[in-house]
């Protein structure tokens, strides 16, 4: 009986992580060719309509990531930048990715109003950063939304990635 | 004489079109391609073709880890980086794996077909819009150090070790803790630098440093 069921427990976990990495490979259509910084890029293109400025700044040398991690770095910007454009009334985004050997950071920072005094947990209704939290919390990551020092909201998300087990 | 060309590349419409280019020219021939790195490299060995055109980014080993590998064991075989980034930091982490040449996927086909016979004959070859990248990246770190260059950043060690910090994505408060400051002078230091850099707060002052190449 025990051999069956460990047998089992290992074709569900198969199963499992298949079917994650099936979700993850529905990637986001910007990214599909060009990896997570191609598709900040277009991110950031796409602030120019609203008189925004985005910049993007990369150091360190993009390895291959993790589908699951890069795949959250592209979401966490999307949601960081569309609240940048949507509440910040700021003029300017700036987004910086460094690779590093053992994480990946990612930084979404604008000159706007910042967030209320006492909601760096998020807004209800407006910020969908705490699903964000949970999704780079569920990477073994770390997420934090700091008030720029003169102003403005910094979005900070650092991921730690296992090179071995790329893609 | 005719030049050998193994593609290299994990879409399967991308290694069928370069094919179809190469097959117009006399002097072109594909005789082996691969959809991932390690059978890149196994292709390589067995095949040692004259030029590699290799995409950066594959499934397992990456178009880098090839690259090297094959700079190391078959250095007859001249490596084309075939890729969408172009980034400077990808373009001279290629160029230090050993590639002899970087064209961004959106080249002419023409271009392609000039910078493989370029590579093919020991010259490199490098897309124009990389170049730039890389002419700038390569004056960089050579600004701090040269006294004459050193007028071009406004802004002193300390200033733009700040600005570093800031563009990483730090508070006054931990850029304080790291650089053992009080955060009162490291917020001093900084609102100097952005009189300097003639910007009115911290994003635009990493977006200005980032922009010419100072962080």
């Amino acid at each position: 009986m025990r051999p069956e069921l460990d047998r089992l427990k290992e074709l569900a976990g198969d199963a499992a992580s298949q079917t994650r990495e099936a979700i993850y490979a529905l990637r986001a259509p910007e990214m599909v060719h060009e990896g997570v910084v191609g598709g900040i890029r277009s991110l950031l293109r796409g602030l120019k309509a609203d008189g925004i400025e985005g910049s993007l700044s990369v150091s360190g040398v993009p390895g291959p990531l993790p589908a699951a991690v890069e795949d959250a770095l592209f979401k966490l910007a999307q949601e960081a930048v569309s609240n940048a454009r949507k509440h910040s009334e700021g003029s300017a985004v700036m987004v910086t990715l460094r690779f590093a050997t053992e994480a990946v950071t990612l930084v979404v920072q604008d000159n706007g109003v910042g967030l209320p005094p006492g909601a760096e947990g998020g807004i209800p209704g407006h910020f969908g950063l705490p699903g964000m939290q949970e999704r780079v919390a569920a990477l073994g990551g770390t997420l934090r939304l700091l008030a720029g020092d003169e102003g403005g909201l910094i979005v900070r998300a650092t991921i730690p990635i296992e090179r071995s087990e790329a893609i | 004489m005719t030049i050998r060309v193994l593609v290299v590349d994990d879409h399967e419409l991308v290694r069928e079109g370069i094919k179809v280019l190469l097959s117009q020219e006399d002097d072109l021939i594909v005789v082996g391609e691969a959809a991932d790195g390690e059978t890149a490299l196994a292709r390589c060995r067995e095949l040692v073709p004259d030029v590699l055109v290799l995409d950066l980014k594959l499934p397992g080993m990456d178009g880098l880890e090839v690259c090297r590998n094959v700079h190391a064991e078959l250095p007859q075989v001249a490596v084309l980086m075939l890729t969408t980034f172009d980034d400077a930091e990808m373009v001279l982490a290629a160029v230090r794996a050993g590639a002899k040449g970087y064209v961004v996927k959106d080249v002419h086909s023409m271009d392609l077909k000039r910078s493989i016979r370029a590579v093919a004959r020991g010259e490199v070859a490098m897309d124009p819009k990389v170049m730039g990248h890389i002419l700038h990246q390569v004056r960089t770190p050579a600004a701090e150090e040269t006294h004459e260059e050193e007028h071009k950043i406004p802004l002193n060690r300390q200033q733009l070790a700040i600005v570093r910090l800031v563009a990483q994505g730090y508070t006054n408060r931990e850029i304080a803790e790291q650089m053992f400051l009080s955060e009162k002078t490291v917020k001093g230091y900084l609102a100097e630098a952005m009189r300097r850099m003639g910007v009115k707060n911290r994003v635009e002052a990493a977006m200005t440093a980032s922009r010419n190449g100072w962080v």
